[in-house]
C-alpha cells in the first residue's frame, strides 16, 4: 500500500465501503504513515464537524406552516373535481355544524385527554374489558392485532373532567408504536372537518391544524376515538377494521 | 367516491408524516444545493407541492427519503435553469452551541470558515458530501438517488472532500487534540 493508493481508498474506508481486508490493509498504512494519519484524522474531523454544521440547519416555523397551509389547500383542489362529493361534504357538515353549534362545552383535544389520563392496567380479558367500557368488543379484534404483531397493553379510565365515562385502551407493538382509542361517553361532541360513510357507519376524519385523530360514530353517536400517537401504516389497518368491527 | 376522499385524506397524513420526519434534511439538502437558507426554504416548500401531487398518485413507493430527495434535487436544477440565480451566500450564520462562550466562539468561527470552504465547492460535491456524512447514504444508495454511476459518485466524493480538506489546511486548520485547530483569524 503507497500513499497514492491509500488517499484513494481513504474515502471508501471513511465510508464503510471497504471489504475487511482492504480495510486492515488501509488501517495499517494510516498507521505507520504521519502523513496519511493526517490527512485521515482531518477527514474525520471534518465530517463530524460537518454534521454538527449542517444538522443545525433548522426548518423554521413559517415553512412548516406555509406547507401545511399549500397542503390544506391542494387537498381541497382533489375535492373541487367532485362536485357530487363536495355536497354530500357539505350536506353532512352543515348538519353536524347545527349538531355542533348546539353543544356549548369546550371540546379538549385528544392530546390533552391522554395527558389527563393515568394508564391503568385493567385487564387483558376481552369480556371485562367490553364490560368496563361499555363496548361490546370482539375478540376477532385483537387476534387480527396479534397477527401484526401488537400486544395487548391495557386499558384506563379518563380522569377527565370532559369526559367522566370513556375509556382508553392502548396496544402497543414490538417497535413500541403505540395505538390508542378511546370510547367517549354519550353525547360527546367533538370539531370535525371530514366525515365518509363505509359499510353504514361514518367515518370521521378531525385531522386538521390543531385537531389530530379519527373517529367513528355509530346510530349518531360517537363511540370510538383514535389518537395521531401511531403510525400511518397502522392507522389504515386500524381504522378499516374498525369502521368493519364497531 | 367516499373511498377515493378516504384514501385521499390518508395519504395526505402519510404525506405530512413524511414531510415531517424529513423537512429537517430537505432544507439541508436544499441548503448544500444552493448555499442560500431562505432560498432553501422556498425550494423545500415547491418540493413539498410536488412530491405531495405525484405522492397522492402513486401506490407505493419504496424509498420516501429518496424519493423526496430526488425531487427536491429536480426542483433546484428546474430552478437554477429557469432563474439563472444571482446566489447570495449567507455569512453570518446563527449557529447554536451549547459550549462555553470560548468554545462557542472558536466554533462560530470554525464554522463560518467551513462555510465558506463549502460554498468554493461546486453545488453537486456538496450534494454528494451531504449525502455521505451527513446522511450517511451508501455510494449505491447516491448513485441511484443523482442517476449517475457509482464511479461518478466515488470521485465526486473523493474530489470534494479533497478540496475541502484542501481549502481547509488554506485556512490554517490542521488536526490537533479533539479539536481542529488553526484557522485564519485575519
Amino acid at each position: 500500500m503507497n500513499c497514492k493508493k491509500a488517499e484513494i481508498y481513504m474515502d471508501a474506508l471513511l465510508d464503510d465501503e471497504l471489504e475487511v481486508s482492504e480495510s486492515i490493509d488501509i488501517v495499517e498504512h494510516i498507521e505507520i504513515c504521519s502523513e496519511c494519519r493526517a490527512k485521515w484524522e482531518l477527514n474525520e474531523e471534518t465530517r463530524s464537524k460537518l454534521k454538527h454544521f449542517i444538522g443545525s440547519i433548522k426548518a423554521s416555523q413559517n415553512l412548516k406552516q406555509n406547507i401545511r397551509k399549500n397542503l390544506f389547500l391542494k387537498n381541497s383542489n382533489v375535492i373541487k373535481f367532485r362536485p357530487s362529493l363536495i355536497a354530500a361534504c357539505m350536506i353532512i357538515l352543515l348538519g353536524l355544524g347545527f349538531i355542533y353549534n348546539e353543544s356549548s362545552s369546550k371540546v379538549p383535544p385528544l392530546n390533552e385527554l391522554h395527558n389527563n389520563c393515568n394508564i391503568e392496567v385493567i385487564s387483558n380479558n376481552i369480556e371485562v374489558l367490553s364490560n368496563h367500557i361499555g363496548v361490546n368488543l370482539k375478540d376477532n379484534q385483537f387476534s387480527t392485532l396479534e397477527k401484526n404483531d401488537f400486544r395487548f397493553q391495557g386499558a384506563s379510565r379518563v380522569g377527565s373532567p370532559f369526559i367522566k365515562r370513556g375509556s382508553i385502551i392502548s396496544l402497543k407493538n414490538s417497535q413500541g408504536n403505540k395505538i390508542s382509542i378511546c370510547f367517549l361517553p354519550e353525547n360527546y361532541q367533538m370539531p370535525e372537518c371530514h366525515k365518509t360513510l363505509k359499510n353504514g357507519i361514518v367515518f370521521h376524519c378531525g385531522y386538521k391544524e390543531d385537531c389530530n385523530y379519527t373517529y367513528w360514530k355509530q346510530n349518531g353517536k360517537t363511540i370510538a376515538l383514535v389518537s395521531n400517537n401511531f403510525p400511518p401504516d397502522q392507522l389504515i389497518d386500524m381504522a378499516e377494521s374498525l369502521t368493519d368491527e364497531i | 367516491m367516499n373511498r377515493y376522499f378516504l384514501i385521499t385524506w390518508l395519504k395526505k397524513i402519510r404525506f405530512e408524516k413524511l414531510v415531517e420526519e424529513h423537512l429537517d434534511s430537505l432544507v439541508q439538502l436544499a441548503y448544500m444545493r444552493c448555499k442560500n437558507k431562505e432560498l432553501a426554504e422556498d425550494l423545500v416548500q415547491d418540493t413539498c407541492t410536488k412530491a405531495y401531487e405525484a405522492y397522492i398518485t402513486k401506490d407505493n413507493i419504496e424509498n420516501p427519503k429518496a424519493w423526496i430527495f430526488k425531487i427536491l434535487i429536480n426542483t433546484h436544477i428546474d430552478y437554477t435553469r429557469k432563474k439563472q440565480l444571482n446566489i447570495v451566500e449567507i455569512e453570518n450564520f446563527d449557529f447554536v452551541d451549547k459550549k462555553t462562550p470560548e468554545m462557542e466562539m472558536e466554533s462560530n468561527v470554525f464554522f463560518k470558515d467551513l462555510n465558506n470552504c463549502l460554498n468554493k465547492l461546486d453545488k453537486d460535491q456538496r450534494t454528494v458530501i451531504y449525502l455521505s456524512d451527513i446522511n450517511e447514504y451508501s455510494y449505491k444508495e447516491i448513485a441511484e438517488l443523482l442517476g449517475v454511476p457509482l464511479g461518478t459518485v466515488m470521485s465526486r466524493l473523493h474530489r470534494a472532500r479533497q478540496s475541502l480538506r484542501k481549502l481547509l489546511l488554506e485556512k490554517g486548520y490542521s488536526r490537533s487534540g479533539n479539536l481542529i485547530s488553526g484557522g485564519d483569524k485575519s
